[in-house]
């Protein structure tokens, strides 16, 4: 990869990978250090990074970058939640949009990450089987009962109002 | 296991879809340059000074064997400085005479003889030569007296007046026991009197020394012995 590729593909695909570590973060200043870490990996790594791979390398970066970070920051996250239960108030969306929003916060980070790669980016189950190291199987039971999850959340009535 | 018709019910599930909306804020700082390297960068820089420097000191360590050469010259070859040897009265063997202290008569004496200033010795000989006294003062007096007399033709000056300019003549040399070490201390400055004379000499000349393995043995090798030079010579 070349300096010109790196800076093209800096263009092309550093909203969607935070976009997507942001969806799953919910952190805005954490999702910009991991997507700086993501790219500083690749641009260490340039030589061996092909152009046409970029893209997946770099989702593959900072999918295993937020990992660590999720795992490093459990307390932090435990805090935040209770913070929730104890009345702060949570930003509010219009309509459905809210809706699917909590009802993504249902799930677990591994779920959470495979819906918003096959939805936000539209990777393929054999692409997000690379990020996320499980074959296209496991992908597809994982990714449908998120999908349930997020169904039953949405359609009780309890959780829309 | 999901199969091909519980695919189609997935689509019918929640999905989402991106919010175009959120982008990186500050994307400028995720751009990289890749560093160019100069020409003239600072390890070049000194690697060529260095290179420089050794070459230099290369060079005058060479330039500073040129005495050698020159006084070997005169040994091998006496009709370059034939001048130089018919203006001395009288050579001595294993003495060390240059052009000025011939005008002045100075002479560093040890053994007198009517042969070739320059002779082949070995190195046995030659030590056993550095070993010996030098006689006293009024010895040599007497040794440069019967000299002027042997070699100058006829004068109309008196033995009053030799005398007392062989006295002037030794007056400026001082003529003492010394150790090898000593005498080569005063060898040393009269060789390189024809040359120029240069800073840091004594250093370069330890150093020549040193790389060049001068303090070595030459063996059985028969050598020419000029001032504090050792010429081998083959037979």
């Amino acid at each position: 990869m070349t300096e010109r590729e790196y800076n093209a593909c800096v263009d092309a695909h550093a909203d969607g990978v935070y976009r997507f570590i942001l969806k799953s973060l919910r952190h805005a200043e954490d999702s910009r250090d991991i997507v700086q870490s993501a790219f500083e990996k690749m641009w260490k790594n340039r030589n061996a990074v092909i152009n046409e791979t970029a893209k997946s390398y770099l989702f593959t970066v900072a999918y295993h970058q937020m990992i660590d970070h999720i795992r490093k920051n459990k307390k932090i996250q435990l805090k935040d939640e209770f913070a929730e239960d104890a009345g702060i108030e949570a930003p509010i969306y219009p309509g459905a949009k809210r809706d699917l929003d909590l009802a993504l916060q249902q799930l677990t980070p591994l779920q959470k990450s495979l819906v918003l790669l096959k939805d936000y980016e539209g990777y393929t189950y054999e692409e997000i089987g690379k990020i996320t190291e499980l074959n296209a199987s496991q992908v597809k039971v994982y990714l449908h009962r998120a999908r349930l999850i997020l169904r039953a959340f949405v359609g009780n009535p309890h959780n829309i109002i | 296991m999901i199969d091909n018709n519980n695919e189609d019910k997935l689509d019918q599930l929640p999905s989402f879809k991106p919010d175009l909306n959120i982008v990186y804020p500050n994307k400028k700082e995720l751009y990289r340059r890749e560093a160019v390297r100069p020409f003239f960068s600072i390890n070049r820089l000194v690697a060529a000074a260095a290179l420089m420097l050794t070459a230099g000191i290369i060079w005058w360590l060479s330039a500073e064997q040129d005495p050698q050469k020159q006084v070997a010259a005169v040994g091998s070859n006496p009709t370059n400085h034939a001048d130089e040897i018919n203006t001395i009265p009288k050579i001595q063997q294993d003495t060390v005479v240059l052009k000025s202290s011939v005008a002045k008569k100075n002479a560093l004496t040890r053994k007198v003889t009517q042969e070739n200033p320059i002779v082949v010795a070995n190195p046995e000989s030659l030590a056993s030569n550095n070993t010996q006294e030098i006689p006293p003062y009024q010895e040599v007096v007497q040794q440069e007296i019967v000299g002027i007399q042997a070699e100058q033709p006829k004068s109309n000056f008196s033995e009053e007046a030799l005398q007392a300019a062989a006295e002037a003549v030794v007056k400026d040399v001082a003529v003492k026991p010394r150790s090898l070490e000593e005498k080569s201390e005063n060898y040393i400055p009269l060789a390189n009197e024809r040359g120029r004379k240069k800073p840091f000499r004594g250093l370069i000349r330890a150093l020549s020394r040193t790389i060049l393995g001068e303090g070595e043995s030459l063996g059985d090798e028969n050598i020419i012995r000029v001032a504090n030079f050792k010429i081998p010579v083959s037979n």
